[in-house]
């Protein structure tokens, strides 16, 4: 009895030592040396996550607070490769506007108004 | 979703910029971008549409900003002037005195938490501090992170200082960490103590904590969430806003003009009882605030810099509301 009470003990403690640290939002299976640019920000309430894996751009969305997340259309981004394919990126979130700092080339910058 | 492309150019340089190191949001119609390769500082207007080349001051180049309320503030790197610097409109600086900032030392990233103004600086000999400020940015004091790591002589490097739900974050880089070290510490009594808040990151392939770089920490809802160096995001839940949230959800108090010459306007959410202290800390005027619109006279004072200090009733840094203004 003294044996599954410590067990249950130390199950509660284990819980409550992972509630409060960080958990993976299992979003990218990336490694350092494939990752070469990387941002996240909050924007409108929504949760947004770019990271450029090899040469693919990927800008995910989350409005549950990274419970869940969708793949945003990338169409744009192919559009504008050669800015993205050379170097890190940044997103920044100003009033209604959802900016990506393209780090290629020409320094381009993309903005979203939806 | 539709995304607009847009080329930036140095308008000073007429050359292409590239990755900004830092950025910070101004308000909700500005946007400042430090971009090094291009040794420039663009501050971004959307009612506007146009970005904008922010001098760099007399050689004082900004290798970091913040905002606060209205104000926007700045590290001065130190070529004919050391500490911080704010602006109300962007164009025109006000330099603090940057007591205690050592010679050679540069700031670098600055932000305010609680009434604090804290400030990442760096110097070629002395290595990498840590400070901050109770005045803003007349006197430095420094915090001691060196007990935060397992090798006291690794040299460390501050990615980022962030403010939110009455917490402050310090992400950590260090050039060979020792196993153990942590990559991010969180204060909860305004940088008074740290402990290291890395619990469930992942280690490295050399067994070392990843890095949280500058800009990978945001908070949404009671979420913090960090991005780490591979590009992995992790989130932790911390809850609502406590008591003391960030120092635009706790100053109570607006001054305006400032400048000011003869009447200032101190606007106040509830009966404040307040100080106005010169840059030496000594009371020229204490004041029984009302709650809305309350002008003081302060005609009599000599031109300078003056601080109103107000209390909650508390005792605690977090309870006591500071704001400067300047008398012409």
């Amino acid at each position: 009895m003294k044996k599954y009470l410590i067990i249950g003990l130390l199950a509660i403690a284990t819980s409550v030592v992972y509630a409060q640290g960080w958990q993976p939002c299992g979003l990218t299976d990336n490694s350092f040396l494939k990752t070469i640019g990387t941002s996240v920000v909050v924007h409108n309430g929504k949760i947004f996550e770019f990271h450029r894996n090899g040469v693919v751009n990927t800008l995910n969305v989350s409005t549950d607070n990274g419970a869940t997340w969708s793949v945003v259309n990338s169409d744009w981004m192919t559009a504008n490769s050669n800015s993205l394919g050379y170097n890190s990126a940044t997103l920044a979130s100003v009033g209604k506007r959802l900016y990506l700092f393209a780090g290629g080339v020409c320094g381009e910058v993309l903005f979203s108004t939806d | 979703m539709t995304y607009l492309p847009t080329c930036v150019t140095n308008p000073q340089a007429k050359a292409a910029l590239f990755y900004p190191n830092m950025w910070t949001t101004w308000g909700n119609d500005h946007l400042i971008a430090i971009f090094e390769s291009a040794q420039a500082s663009l501050i971004y207007n959307i009612s506007s549409g146009k970005w904008e080349y922010i001098p760099g001051i007399s050689g004082n180049m900004p290798r970091g900003y913040c905002s606060r309320n209205d104000t926007l503030w700045a590290s001065s790197e130190g070529k004919s002037h050391t500490g911080a610097m704010w602006s109300i409109d962007g164009i025109n600086w006000n330099f603090t005195t940057g007591t205690g900032l050592d010679q050679w030392e540069y700031p670098n990233l600055i932000k305010w938490h609680n009434n604090r103004l804290f400030m990442y600086t760096n110097h070629y000999q002395k290595g990498d501090r840590l400070r901050y400020s109770d005045d803003y940015g007349e006197t430095f004091h420094e915090i001691d992170l060196t007990p935060y790591f397992s090798d006291k002589s690794s040299i460390n490097k501050v990615k980022d200082i962030f403010s939110c739900n009455g917490n402050l974050y310090i992400s950590l880089a260090t050039f060979f960490p020792p196993a153990g070290s942590p990559n991010l510490l969180v204060s909860t009594d305004n940088g008074e103590t740290f402990v290291a808040d890395t619990l469930g990151f992942p280690v490295g392939d050399d067994g070392k904590f990843l890095e949280v770089n500058y800009g990978a920490l945001v908070y949404n809802n009671g979420w913090l969430f960090a991005q780490l160096k591979n590009g992995d995001l992790y989130r932790k839940y911390i809850g609502q806003a406590s008591s003391v949230s960030n120092q635009s959800e706790l100053l109570s108090i607006e001054v305006f003009p400032n400048p000011v010459d003869s009447k200032l306007n101190i606007k106040v959410k509830e009966t404040v009882n307040i100080k106005i202290v010169n840059v030496l800390g000594i009371v020229v005027d204490t004041q029984k605030l009302n709650v809305g619109n309350n002008w003081i006279d302060i005609s009599t004072l000599t031109k300078g810099i003056y601080f109103i200090q107000s209390s909650n009733g508390g005792t605690s840094t977090g309870s006591v509301t500071a704001m400067k203004f300047i008398k012409e």
